[in-house]
C-alpha cells in the first residue's frame, strides 16, 4: 500500500503574545499513514495533537518539515487553494459537529457537493445512498436542532464523507457523545474503514482508539510510541493502550 | 435594595447587550422630541397653508410613534433573548420568577433614567444644532425660533415611560411563560423556521395595493391632504406585513427551485435569510418605512422650495398688480405720473374687467352656481370658479380679432382636464363653445385665480349677458358683492438694481395711496417672491431636518442589524470555512447576502415614493406648483441622493460585520 500521508521533521513554534517567548508545540513528527488504514492519534491535552491535526487539514502551516497528502505538498500550498483541497480531498468530523443550524439535515449533507458545484440530481442520489447507510434516512427533513447528540454526529460524518474523501479527519468525534452513541459512532467509522475509507482520528479516549488499526502517542512535540492491533481483540488493544497511557504519564 | 444594586450590575456587565439597546431607546426619545418640537414649533403657524401643514406634521409624529412601538420592540426582543441565558441561571440559582420580574423592574427604570435624561437632551441639543446650521447654510428658516415648551418634553417624557412599560411587560411574559431549563440553554436552541405565513402575506399585499390606489386616484389637491393619512398607514402596514409574511412565502418558493437554491451564491444567503427573517423582517421594513419618509419629505419640500420661482411667475404675469372692484382709473394716472418723475418706464401695461371668480360646483350635467354660504367641504371635490369676461373687454385686453356671432356662442378657456364637448351649461343656461382657447391666449389677462380649483374663463357677446346672468344668479341681499365686477391694472417696469426696484416699489405705492382712490390692492411681484422664498425656505427647512432625522434612524437600525447578526453569523461562517469555503468564497457569499437584505428595503421605498408621487403632485398644486416635471427632476435628484448616502451607510456598517464574521 503507498503512503496517503507522509510527515517528516514537522516542526511548529508559536510565538507567543508576551513578545519573545516562543512555545514549542510540535518538536519533530515523523508520520506515514497508508492508504486504508484506521489510525487514532493520542495524547494529553497541550501535547500538540490539535496542532497536528490542524496541519493535515491545511488550517496551519508548519514552522519547518515537510507534510505530503496523496502527492500534494501541504507546505507550499496557498491559502486560495487550500479550501479547494479540503473540499475535494478531506473529510472533517469534529466534536461539537459544527453543523448549521439554519438548514435542514439533507441541507447540511449536500452542502460539500453545492460548494464543489456538482449536478443536483448525482448529489441527490448519493445522498440517498449514505443515508440509508448511515440509518439517517428519516432525519433528512428535520433541523440539526432538533436531533440528539448520537444523531448529529452521523450527520456530520454523512456530510464528511459524501465527497468521497481520501482522508476522514476525525477531531475527538465521540468527545461530546454518551457511550452508547460513542460506540454507534464507533461501529460506523469501523465500516466505512472496511469499505476502503482511510481515517484519521485525533482523541483521548483509549476506548474510542482501541477501535482503531493503530494508535500513535504524541508526548512533548514527538510521536513518542506506536502500537499496531495486529490479531489483538478490542479489549486486549484497550488493556495494552492503557498500559502504555499510564507508563507515558509524567513521573 | 438589594435588587436595585444587582440591576445596575448587570447593566455594566452585560454592557455588549445593554449599550446597542439603551442607545437606540435614547436615539427614539431624542427622535420624538425632534419631531414634536418641530411639528409644535410656533413659527410653523406663520407659513401659508399652516392648518394643513400642522394637521401633517401631527400626522408625522403618530407615523413616528408607530415606529417607536415597533423599533422598541424589535430591540427590547434582541435583549430579553440574549439575557435569557442569565435569567436561567439566577433561577436556577435560586431566583423565583417574582424576583426576576422584581429584578428586571430596576433594570428597566435605571434603563429608563439614562434614556430620558440622555435622549431629551441629545433631542434639544441636535434640534438645536440643526436649527443654527440649516438656518446659516441655507439661509431659510429664519421665522423658527426654536423655543421648548415644556408640555412637549412631557409627551416625549409620556412616550417613552409608556415604550418602556410595554418592553417591561414582555419580558415579564417571556419570563413567566419559561421554565429555568429552558432559559439556561434558550440561547443554543435553534429556533424554529418561520412558517409560511399566506394569510398575512395577502392581508400585507392587500393594504399595499389599497394604500396605492389611494394615492393614485386621489382626484383632487384639497381631498388628497385628507386622504393622506389613510394611504400612509395602509402601506406602512403592509409593509410590514409584506417584509415579515411575503418575504418567507418568495424565500420558501426560490427553496423549492433546486436548480436556483442548490447554488454556491444562493444556498446560504437563501437558507440564512429565511432562517432569520423574523427578526430581520421588523428591521427591514422599517428601514424601508424611514427611507420612505426621508424621500417623501426632502423631495416634497426641495419640491416647494425649487418651485418657489414658478409660483410666483404663475401668480405674478406682471410685476405690479393692483386689482380692484371699481374702476381704477385714479390708480393709473398716479402710477403714470409717478412713472414719469422716477424717470422709470412702464411696459406690458394691461387693463383687465371681468367678474370677480364665481363659486360653482360640477354636476351631471355641467355647472351649478353656488356661493360661499351654502357651500361645504363635502362639495370641495366639485369646486370649480367660473369668470365671465365680454368680448369687447377681451379684445381690448389681448388685443385678439376673435369674434362671436350670437349671444349663444361663447370662447372657453379652462383648466378643468375634465371638461369636453362643445356645450357649457351654466346653471340651466347653455352656451355653444365656439373655441377652446389655449393658455397663451389667455396669458395677457393677469391673475385670474388665486385658488387651487379648475378654472373656466368664459367669454360672452356682451357685458349686459354679463348683467343679466349675475342678477339671475345673485338674487339675495347677501350675495350682492358677487355681481361686483373685477378691475386688474397690471404692468412691469425697468429697473434692474434691487435696491432701486425695493425703493420704486415703495414710492409707487405711497403714490398710489395718495391718488384719491381706496378699496384697490397693490401687489408687487418683488414682496410677494421674499415671502413665497421665506415660506418654501420654511418647508424645505423642516423636511430637511426630518430628513437628517430620519436617515440617522435608518443608519442606526442598519448598524444594528448587522452588528447584533454579524454575531449570530460568525458562527455559520466559521463552519462553512471549514467545510472547504475560501475566505474569498466566504466574502462573496457574505456580500451577497448583505446585498439581498439591504437593497430590498430600498427598492421597495423607492417603489412607494413612485406611487406617492401623484399624490404629492396634486397636494403641491395646493401651494401653487404646477410645474410636476420639476418636481419629478427634484424626486429623482433626491432619491438619487438618498441611494448613495444608503449605500455609503451599507459600506460601512459591512466593515463592522466583516470584522465580526471573518476568523
Amino acid at each position: 500500500m503507498k503512503d496517503l500521508l507522509k510527515i517528516e521533521h514537522a516542526r511548529k513554534v508559536y510565538q507567543s503574545r508576551f513578545k519573545g517567548v516562543q512555545v514549542e508545540a510540535l518538536k519533530d513528527i515523523q508520520l506515514e499513514v497508508k492508504e486504508g488504514e484506521y489510525t487514532a492519534i493520542m495524547g494529553e491535552s497541550g501535547s500538540g495533537k490539535s496542532t497536528l491535526l490542524n496541519m493535515i487539514a491545511t488550517l496551519d502551516k508548519p514552522t519547518s518539515g515537510k507534510i505530503q497528502l496523496a502527492g500534494n505538498d501541504l507546505t507550499s500550498i496557498k491559502e486560495r487553494e487550500a479550501a479547494a483541497f479540503r473540499r475535494e480531498h478531506l473529510g472533517f468530523v469534529f466534536q461539537d459537529f459544527n453543523l448549521l443550524d439554519t438548514i435542514s439535515v439533507k441541507d447540511n449533507i449536500l452542502l460539500p457537493l453545492v460548494l464543489s458545484k456538482k449536478n443536483i440530481n448525482e448529489a441527490k442520489q448519493k445522498l440517498g445512498e449514505l443515508a440509508e447507510k448511515l440509518e439517517i434516512t428519516v432525519l433528512l427533513e428535520k433541523y440539526p436542532y432538533e436531533l440528539s447528540g448520537g444523531q448529529k454526529q452521523r450527520v456530520a460524518v454523512a456530510r464528511a464523507i459524501i465527497t468521497e474523501p481520501e482522508l476522514l479527519l476525525a477531531d475527538e468525534p465521540t468527545g461530546a457523545l454518551d457511550s452508547k452513541t460513542s460506540e454507534q459512532l464507533l461501529d460506523i467509522f469501523e465500516k466505512i474503514n472496511e469499505n476502503g475509507q482511510t481515517i484519521l482520528m485525533v482523541t483521548h479516549s483509549s476506548l474510542a482508539a482501541s477501535r482503531a488499526k493503530r494508535v500513535l502517542f504524541i508526548k512533548d512535540g514527538i510521536v513518542y510510541h506506536q502500537l499496531y492491533r495486529g490479531e489483538m481483540d478490542d479489549k486486549t488493544f484497550l488493556e495494552k493502550i492503557n498500559l502504555t497511557m499510564t507508563s507515558l504519564l509524567p513521573r | 435594595m438589594f435588587f436595585a444594586k444587582l440591576a445596575q450590575q448587570n447593566i455594566r456587565k452585560n454592557k455588549q447587550a445593554f449599550v446597542p439597546f439603551i442607545l437606540s431607546m435614547i436615539f427614539l426619545a431624542a427622535l420624538n422630541t425632534l419631531m414634536l418640537l418641530v411639528a409644535n414649533d410656533p413659527g410653523l403657524a406663520k407659513l401659508r397653508g399652516a392648518e394643513a401643514i400642522t394637521q401633517l406634521f401631527g400626522f408625522g409624529s403618530v407615523v413616528i410613534l408607530i415606529f417607536s412601538v415597533i423599533f422598541a420592540t424589535y430591540t427590547g426582543n434582541i435583549l430579553n433573548k440574549q439575557r435569557k441565558k442569565e435569567f436561567g441561571l439566577y433561577n436556577v440559582l435560586g431566583l423565583g420568577k417574582r424576583e426576576l420580574y422584581k429584578l428586571n423592574f430596576f433594570e428597566n427604570l435605571f434603563s429608563l433614567v439614562v434614556t430620558l435624561v440622555a435622549g431629551l437632551l441629545t433631542g434639544v441639543i441636535f434640534s438645536r444644532l440643526a436649527y443654527l446650521i440649516i438656518k446659516k447654510l441655507l439661509g431659510v428658516g429664519n421665522e423658527f425660533s426654536f423655543s421648548i415648551q415644556p408640555t412637549i418634553l412631557l409627551s416625549v417624557v409620556i412616550i417613552i415611560v409608556g415604550l418602556y412599560l410595554w418592553l417591561y411587560l414582555i419580558s415579564v411574559i417571556s419570563i413567566f411563560k419559561s421554565d429555568p431549563i429552558e432559559l439556561l440553554h434558550a440561547k443554543q436552541k435553534g429556533e424554529k423556521e418561520p412558517k409560511a405565513n399566506w394569510l398575512l402575506a395577502i392581508v400585507g399585499v392587500v393594504a399595499l395595493v389599497w394604500g396605492y390606489w389611494i394615492a393614485l386616484t386621489i382626484q383632487s389637491p384639497v381631498s388628497a391632504i385628507m386622504n393622506f393619512f389613510t394611504a400612509v398607514l395602509l402601506v406602512v402596514v403592509g409593509t410590514y406585513l409584506l417584509f415579515m409574511a411575503g418575504s418567507i412565502v418568495i424565500l420558501k418558493l426560490l427553496r423549492k427551485n433546486e436548480k436556483y437554491y442548490y447554488n454556491v451564491k444562493h444556498f446560504i444567503p437563501v437558507s440564512g435569510m429565511i432562517y432569520r427573517m423574523k427578526q430581520n423582517a421588523v428591521g427591514l421594513a422599517s428601514i424601508c418605512v424611514l427611507s420612505t419618509m426621508v424621500l417623501v419629505t426632502v423631495a416634497t419640500t426641495a419640491g416647494l422650495f425649487f418651485g418657489s420661482n414658478d409660483q410666483v411667475n404663475q401668480n405674478f404675469p406682471r410685476e405690479i398688480m393692483i386689482s380692484s372692484r371699481s374702476p381704477l382709473n385714479e390708480v393709473k394716472k398716479a402710477a403714470t405720473d409717478y412713472a414719469a418723475k422716477e424717470n422709470v418706464k412702464l411696459t406690458d401695461l394691461q387693463e383687465v374687467k371681468s367678474t370677480q371668480p364665481l363659486l360653482f360646483t360640477t354636476e351631471n350635467n355641467g355647472l351649478k352656481v353656488s356661493n360661499r354660504i351654502e357651500f361645504t367641504t363635502k362639495k370641495i371635490d366639485k369646486a370649480v370658479d367660473v369668470t365671465l369676461m365680454s368680448l369687447a373687454d377681451y379684445q381690448q385686453a389681448t388685443g385678439s380679432k376673435l369674434a362671436l356671432k350670437s349671444k349663444n356662442d361663447i370662447l372657453l378657456y379652462t383648466t378643468d382636464s375634465k371638461y369636453q364637448g362643445q356645450i357649457l351649461n351654466l346653471s340651466g343656461t347653455k352656451f355653444n363653445v365656439t373655441e377652446q382657447l389655449n393658455e397663451d391666449a389667455v396669458s395677457a389677462l393677469g391673475n385670474l385665480s388665486t385658488t387651487p380649483v379648475p378654472l373656466y374663463l368664459v367669454i360672452v357677446k356682451d357685458q349686459s349677458q354679463i348683467d343679466s346672468l349675475l342678477n339671475k344668479w345673485y338674487s339675495t341681499k347677501e350675495m350682492v358683492s358677487y355681481k361686483d365686477p373685477a378691475y386688474q391694472f397690471n404692468f412691469n417696469f425697468s429697473l434692474k438694481n434691487e435696491a432701486k426696484r425695493k425703493a420704486f416699489i415703495r414710492g409707487l405705492s405711497k403714490a398710489l395711496a395718495a391718488s384719491g382712490q381706496s378699496g384697490y390692492v397693490f401687489e408687487a411681484k418683488d414682496s410677494y417672491r421674499e415671502s413665497i422664498k421665506l415660506f418654501d425656505g420654511g418647508f424645505f427647512f423642516i423636511g430637511i431636518i426630518l430628513g437628517t432625522a430620519f436617515l440617522l434612524a435608518t443608519a442606526l437600525i442598519i448598524y444594528y442589524k448587522q452588528v447584533s447578526e454579524g454575531m449570530d453569523d460568525r458562527e455559520q461562517f466559521v463552519i462553512l470555512q471549514k467545510v472547504g469555503m475560501d475566505d474569498q468564497e466566504v466574502k462573496r457569499v457574505i456580500h451577497s447576502q448583505i446585498m439581498m437584505v439591504f437593497a430590498f428595503p430600498l427598492i421597495m421605498a423607492l417603489i412607494h415614493v413612485a406611487f406617492a408621487f401623484p399624490l404629492i403632485k396634486k397636494m403641491l398644486i395646493l401651494f401653487g406648483i404646477t410645474n410636476w416635471q420639476l418636481f419629478l427632476l427634484v424626486t429623482i435628484v433626491v432619491a438619487l441622493i438618498f441611494s448613495i448616502l444608503y449605500y455609503i451607510v451599507y459600506q460601512l456598517t459591512a466593515r463592522v460585520y466583516y470584522r465580526l464574521v471573518e476568523r
